[in-house]
């Protein structure tokens, strides 16, 4: 980049405190966008997955014929450490990665991204920060907020065959949980929010000019983001088997 | 003797958009404070306005802004200082899903920018108000307004810093006849505050009404008798722009 020694040249402005309100009002805006407006979707996916993953496992132990507790580990080892920070990570991608590349490549396409450096605005800090900051807040609400619902949509079904109460569900669910497992929940929802977030906003800053280049950059985006969402999952499962090992 | 806000000295520079300047000649001006610089080539225009605003590489030759050279830094380096130079673009430029009042209070709100004992939003307003944007206007985004609209809103977000340099790509377009005498008042009052104005437009009248010099991409130099060597006709249109809005005085006197 090219730059003037402007050793006389004052910043009359008031940048720091501005740039700051500035991050957090488009922060919270792509939180709205993606935790808020993702909550009715997650909402039924999250309660027919709990429910299916109870019920089939309800059903597959009722033929070995083991304890109530068992039901719990699994219920943590497969929603918890698995399904949970998976699925909603697929669903972010379904809805906000396409959002954010296609929204980004459009303003390069329409100019404005070229307006807004001009303007002496860092995109990075204006566009890219509180969009990553946004993406990682979000997946682990949603993560969190999938979680109670699915664990909900297990008792439901639980409760279809045999009466099952809360508390006894619940203390069940708090014994089968180890610290580990809440530190790789939170690890899992870190890593796929900031990168995936990261690579949706650059693959839309890439588009050159061209509007034929949007949905090409939205499509990789996507692909890009599905491939390395998987791998975090993955790979970090992979970390957490190979230091606790598989305890069920 | 005023020392130039912009001068190039055989400047060959590539841009960020990979377009290259200078490259038929290399590029040579002067631009002072208050002085209104004319390049009939927007592509052109638009490609030194970007090395300007240090967005390039420099082939050969020299730019300096401010008495500065502008020299390539690598790594993170700091932007603020473009709040020295307002731009408008052609017609694009405006965040599609900001108000036109918050597309031009963008800068002043990002750079915590305003006059003391006035709101951060006054200088939006004031700039809104002179450019004579309809208030009822101001909570609409770009989509919903004409093309004289959103010109005018790029206009006044370009000033809203208080620049020392304004980059113009084709001002004219849009503006009507009847809406000639504003933009003439807006650009002699932008002169006036001693800011240094480089216009790029293909509208040979309206540069040539507006301009103290001018360039031609292919020789590269600025010319300050460009009206002598201009066609007649050229010329006639540029005075004929210039009283356009005093028909009104002309008929109530």
């Amino acid at each position: 980049m090219l730059k003037p020694n402007l050793s006389d040249f004052q910043d009359q402005s008031h940048g720091t405190q501005s740039h700051k309100k500035e991050f957090l009002r488009v922060m919270l805006q792509q939180v709205y966008f993606t935790f808020i407006q993702a909550m009715p979707l997650v909402v039924i996916i999250a309660s027919i997955v709990g429910a299916a993953v109870a019920f089939q496992t309800r059903f597959t132990l009722s033929f070995v014929g083991t304890d109530g507790n068992k039901l719990g580990e699994i219920l943590v080892f497969v929603l918890f450490r698995e399904l949970t920070p998976l699925i909603t990570a697929l669903l972010v991608i379904a809805r906000s990665i396409t959002a954010v590349s296609s929204e980004l490549a459009t303003m390069t396409v329409q100019r404005e991204i070229e307006a807004l450096e001009f303007i002496g605005i860092d995109i990075n800090q204006f566009l890219l920060a509180p969009r990553i900051a946004a993406g990682v807040i979000s997946l682990f609400c949603l993560s969190f907020c999938f979680w109670l619902i699915s664990l909900a949509g297990s008792w439901i079904s639980i409760n279809w065959f045999s009466y099952w109460p809360i508390d006894r569900f619940l203390s069940v669910i708090a014994g089968s949980l180890m610290p580990s497992d809440i530190f790789f929940f939170i690890l899992k929802s870190f890593f796929t929010g900031a990168i995936v977030f990261y690579m949706a906003a650059r693959t839309g800053l890439k588009v050159k000019g061209a509007s034929f280049e949007v949905p090409i950059m939205t499509n990789k985006a996507v692909v890009d983001a599905l491939f390395v969402a998987m791998g975090i999952q993955i790979l970090l499962s992979l970390i957490f088997y190979l230091s606790f090992g598989v305890k069920i | 003797m005023i020392q130039p806000t912009i001068r190039t000295k055989d400047l060959v520079a590539q841009a960020k958009d990979q377009s290259l300047l200078g490259e038929e000649s290399p590029l040579n001006f002067e631009l002072r404070p208050g002085e209104v610089g004319g390049i009939y080539d927007p592509n052109y225009a638009f490609s030194l306005f970007q090395v300007i605003m240090g967005l390039g590489r420099i082939e050969s030759g020299h730019i300096e802004i401010f008495g500065s050279p502008l020299v390539e830094e690598k790594g993170e380096t700091s932007i603020t200082w473009r709040q020295l130079i307002g731009f408008a673009g052609a017609r694009k430029g405006l965040l599609s899903n900001l108000s036109l009042f918050d597309n031009v209070n963008l800068p002043a709100k990002y750079h915590g920018y305003y006059k003391e004992g006035q709101g951060l939003e006054h200088l939006a307003q004031e700039q809104l108000e002179e450019l004579e944007v309809p208030q009822k206007l101001w909570g609409l985004r770009p989509h919903q307004v004409s093309g004289v609209v959103i010109k005018k809103t790029l206009l006044a977000r370009s000033v809203v810093l208080n620049p020392k340099v304004l980059l113009l790509e084709s001002p004219f377009e849009y503006f009507g006849w009847q809406e000639l005498r504003l933009l003439k008042d807006w650009l002699e009052k932008q002169r006036a505050q001693k800011r240094a104005i480089l216009i790029g437009s293909d509208h040979i009248p309206f540069l040539t009404m507006s301009c103290d010099w001018l360039i031609e991409a292919k020789k590269g130099q600025m010319d300050r008798n460009f009206k002598a060597n201009m066609e007649p006709s050229f010329v006639a249109m540029a005075e004929l722009m210039k009283k356009s809005g005093e028909r009104d005085e002309i008929v109530s006197d």
